[in-house]
């Protein structure tokens, strides 16, 4: 895929989307939200993929359990991969479902040498299914875990390796996490191999209330600290392809376009480097 | 089979699932949050008639009786109209839960499969045969006009509402993606498409409608029933 920068679709920006002349804009939507069986939204998402490249991130498959992935889900997600070719698919080093209930969140897991085996698997029953490599991204992080036995970055760098997964690099989450559980941001992205890194993500944070907690609550335009570690993430491993995620306070479409426009901006800067 | 890992697991719901500080109450307002947010935008009116405060606490409530069991939140809320009706509150709003039935019939309208539906041919005889109802129709009877109230609410809200106080039906009809009929329903077009879903040929379901109902023309109701592409084409070999 052209490393370009693309928008969260929105449906109520569906005509701004259809008539945007923006070259090479993408738009990246959560597969569950289209897990249905038919109407407008599948119809409206059918639209826009005529005439736009797609990604589809997966927020609750759930990789991060002791089982195997919900079959029921993963066909789900295979119908959809079927029906929109999308150029992108993802999802989370995360769990969110347990014991019959499903948690609209990414739950953070221990990262052992068992979990690193099982969540391999479980990337590679995935990729069998949908015949596809997909991308894993890193989580944002609020509690210091000490049933850790690897660091996060080479904990995804090993479940690459297994698995032959990418990986969907979360600029905004390492931002959040580092402040929240007290690592250096800047360090962490250095960790990353630039041949694994299949999608960037780029989002808002707002601050826990009287506390000292950051969150990724995506409902406030990106901040001036994560463009910056974007940009020298971007000069280091050069253009990838690159959403910006809102999913709250959502601004008009072409407010969304002018953050976009920031990002084609740097990517544009990294392409005149590559070449 | 990683018995650590589900202990965790186990471990890290039970904290989020009662009142927490730092980052457990990010999580646990997170998981809420997602919960609520699904409701509100499958029960739109009943927020309009509660107002957002108290459709919040309502929700976080009925998030914490009825957690998702699904990931696909856009058909969360399947028990609510039925949990509202138990609430010790409801006696001054007996509509409320009428109302989200409405909503339900309306979610799952569109969320349901896409079919082209049979329409109309003049020389085409109908009496005789066992119809199917078109996937994207629901419909229901209520003892409160809900649908009047739930139409009343879909433009600019007039100041009061005044339905006629008196049972209703609902019909939520979708034939293709883009287009949506909404109408209120008498009880004869609910005792035909009731018929029609149960088995029973049209004509059967036409008689009963106009032994029941001898004031009511079922003959066109069921013309416009079938115009608004409430009915599945008639798969061959059927019947």
């Amino acid at each position: 895929m052209t490393p370009t920068a693309g928008l969260g679709f929105k449906p109520q920006h569906f005509s701004d989307a259809m008539s945007s002349p923006a070259v090479g804009l993408w738009f990246e939507v959560h597969a569950e939200n289209y897990m249905v069986d038919g109407g407008p939204r599948l119809a409206m998402l059918e639209e826009l993929r005529r005439d736009r490249l797609l990604s589809l991130h997966g927020v609750s498959l759930s990789l991060g359990n002791a089982a195997e992935p919900d079959r029921d889900h993963l066909a789900a997600l295979k119908r959809l991969v079927d029906r929109f070719e999308p150029a992108l698919v993802s999802e989370h080093l995360a769990w969110s479902r347990f014991d019959g209930r499903s948690f609209p969140d990414l739950l953070p897991l221990p990262r052992t040498n068992e979990v690193l085996a099982r969540f391999s698997a479980n990337i590679g029953q995935v990729q069998d299914a949908l015949r596809r490599e997909i991308l894993i991204e890193n989580p944002t992080h609020y509690l210091p875990l000490n049933q850790h036995r690897w660091s996060e970055t080479s904990f995804l760098r090993e479940l690459a390796r297994r698995s032959g997964c990418k990986l969907l690099i979360d600029v905004n989450n390492v931002a959040v996490g580092a402040n929240n559980i007290g690592f250096d941001a800047a360090s962490w992205l250095l960790d990353i191999p630039p041949k694994l890194v299949g999608e960037i993500h780029l989002a808002g944070h707002s601050h826990d209330a009287g506390g000292t907690l950051l969150i990724d609550s995506h409902d406030e335009p990106v901040s001036e600290l994560v463009w910056s570690l974007y940009e020298g993430f971007i000069g280091r491993i050069g253009p990838r392809p690159t959403l910006i995620e809102r999913d709250g306070n959502v601004p008009s479409f072409g407010e969304l376009l002018g953050e976009r426009e920031r990002a084609q901006a740097i990517l544009d800067g990294g392409l005149r480097l590559a070449a | 089979m990683l018995p650590d890992l589900i202990a965790f697991q186990r471990q890290f719901v039970a904290a989020i699932d009662r009142p927490a500080i730092g980052p457990l109450a990010v999580y646990r307002n997170t998981v809420i949050h997602g919960a609520v947010e699904a409701l509100r935008s499958n029960y739109p009116v009943v927020e309009q008639i509660v107002g957002d405060e108290m459709f919040e606490a309502i929700a976080v409530e009925y998030s914490s009786a009825h957690p998702p069991k699904s990931p696909v939140l856009a058909l969360y809320g399947d028990e609510f109209a039925d949990w509202l009706s138990q609430q010790n509150w409801i006696a001054d709003l007996s509509y409320l839960p009428d109302v989200a039935r409405v909503e339900r019939l309306h979610v799952e309208a569109l969320m349901a499969a896409d079919e082209e539906p049979l329409v109309a041919a003049g020389n085409l005889e109908l009496s005789g045969l066992r119809l199917k109802l078109h996937p994207a129709v629901r419909f229901n009877w209520l003892q409160t006009p809900a649908m009047s109230i739930w139409l009343a609410h879909q433009r600019p809200l007039p100041s009061t509402i005044e339905p006629n106080w008196k049972p209703e039906g609902a019909l939520f009809a979708r034939p293709s993606p883009f287009e949506m009929h909404t109408p209120r329903i008498g009880a004869a077009a609910h005792r035909i498409l009731f018929g029609i879903r149960l088995g029973e040929r049209v004509g059967q379901s036409l008689a009963a409608a106009a032994r029941l109902y001898p004031d009511e023309n079922g003959e066109a109701i069921f013309v416009s029933l079938l115009n608004l592409g409430v009915f599945a084409q008639p798969s061959p070999g059927r019947n």
